[in-house]
């Protein structure tokens, strides 16, 4: 798991591209989006389109996006539990 | 990131919704050019009430377009009264009248249409876009996204014309479900549009140059464009005369020799849209309808 976080964290840089950050500069636990990491909902597109292509994992409903994209461990752990690649 | 509504502009047409559907009911029976006439003694009015307006529109006029202190002040006016019309068309087709459309290009939106790939369509608020809703019809659905504080009178009109022609509404919420709506939208093969001269929704913007001067264009649908790989056109619907309408379609595409960064092809597609959209300006000045200082949104 702590390998998937680092991954993530590491690709959540890359794709939005936060230059500036580091993989430890991510709270595993802060929220993504609001408070936090402080992400908008252009990020929101990006980050969709990261678990599709890296992952096989599409997500097409919004409430269930809002809950896996609630912080960087939610969405490593939905990954472990989803992912066809 | 903060999430943003555009603050000098609230995207809502002026009225209660009474007064909409009196004017509904008024232009099935009445001429439109009697409403124009009657748009063309309220202007006046309109430049001396509406003072952030009346400045910014002369402001364009003069410093952008070039023309002189009196030429200016006419094509203020000029540029209220279109502005009147285009909205009063609106209203038209909720009354069931209908316009004239020249297309040019159609080809390539109708090549698109029949491909099983998604495409996106970038609006602007220069001309009557929404018109487009009402002649370009495809087969595929059309999501578009539009700003949630229009008036629901208005809304209920609007959904029940373009809803026979295949469109749907999708308001910018904070909970952000407009961005699955729309990424699911190209994944499934159908059109998105998209107003690209606002920020709407997020801050993320390029600045690119238009008419002499950097303006912030904002990068959601060039982002969404990369990220599906989905093609962009632009539509402009502009006014010619009293029924006639022109719509331009034209693409919009990163001119690219060698690999670039998503970041600079992000630019290069959001500097030919703003390429495209000054070309059409210049020929339709007075149908430049952003009543703020685009320079500084």
């Amino acid at each position: 798991m702590d390998e998937l976080i680092l991954e993530l964290k590491n690709e959540i840089i890359e794709t939005l591209n936060l230059e500036d950050m580091q993989p430890e500069d991510i709270d595993t636990d802060a929220p993504l989006f609001g408070e936090g990491l402080g992400l908008d909902s252009i990020d929101a597109l990006e980050l969709i389109v990261l678990m599709e292509k890296n992952y096989g994992i599409k997500l097409r409903d919004a409430s269930k996006g809002k809950e896996i994209f609630k912080s960087v461990r939610v969405m490593a752990d939905y990954i472990e539990k989803n992912r066809t690649k | 990131m903060p999430e943003i509504k555009h603050n000098l502009w609230k995207g809502k047409t002026d009225g209660t919704p009474w007064m909409h559907k009196t004017l509904i009911w008024l232009m099935r029976w009445i001429n439109l050019n009697v409403f124009y006439g009657i748009m063309a003694l309220v202007v006046p009015f309109y430049m001396i009430f509406n003072r952030q307006g009346y400045r910014s529109t002369y402001n364009f006029f003069r410093n952008r377009i070039g023309y002189p202190p009196l030429k200016s002040f006419f094509s203020v006016y000029a540029n209220h009264f279109r502005f009147g019309q285009v909205i009063l068309d609106r209203f038209a087709v909720f009354a069931g009248k209908s316009f004239h459309f020249d297309i040019e290009n159609f080809n390539l939106y109708e090549s698109l249409s029949n491909s099983d790939k998604g495409f996106i369509m970038l609006g602007s608020h220069v001309g009557n876009y929404e018109m487009a809703g009402y002649s370009l019809v495809a087969e595929k659905t059309i999501n578009a996204l539009h700003f949630d504080g229009e008036a629901k009178s208005i809304m209920e009109n609007r959904s029940h014309q373009l809803g026979g022609n295949n469109i749907k509404l999708i308001p910018v919420l904070d909970d952000m479900s407009h961005i699955f709506l729309l990424n699911n939208a190209l994944s499934d093969g159908q059109i998105v549009s998209i107003p690209n001269d606002r920020m709407l929704g997020s801050s993320k913007h390029v600045d690119c140059v238009f008419f002499g001067e950097k303006a912030k264009f904002p990068t959601g649908a060039y982002i969404m464009s990369i990220n599906r790989e989905v093609p962009m056109i632009a539509v402009f619907v502009m006014k010619l005369s009293g029924r006639k309408y022109k719509i331009l379609v034209r693409k919009i595409e990163a001119q690219q020799e060698q690999i670039i960064s998503k970041q600079e092809k992000i630019y290069m597609l959001a500097s030919c849209f703003a390429s495209n959209l000054e070309d059409v300006v210049r020929e339709y000045p007075t149908q430049w309808f952003n009543y703020f200082d685009f320079w500084k949104q």
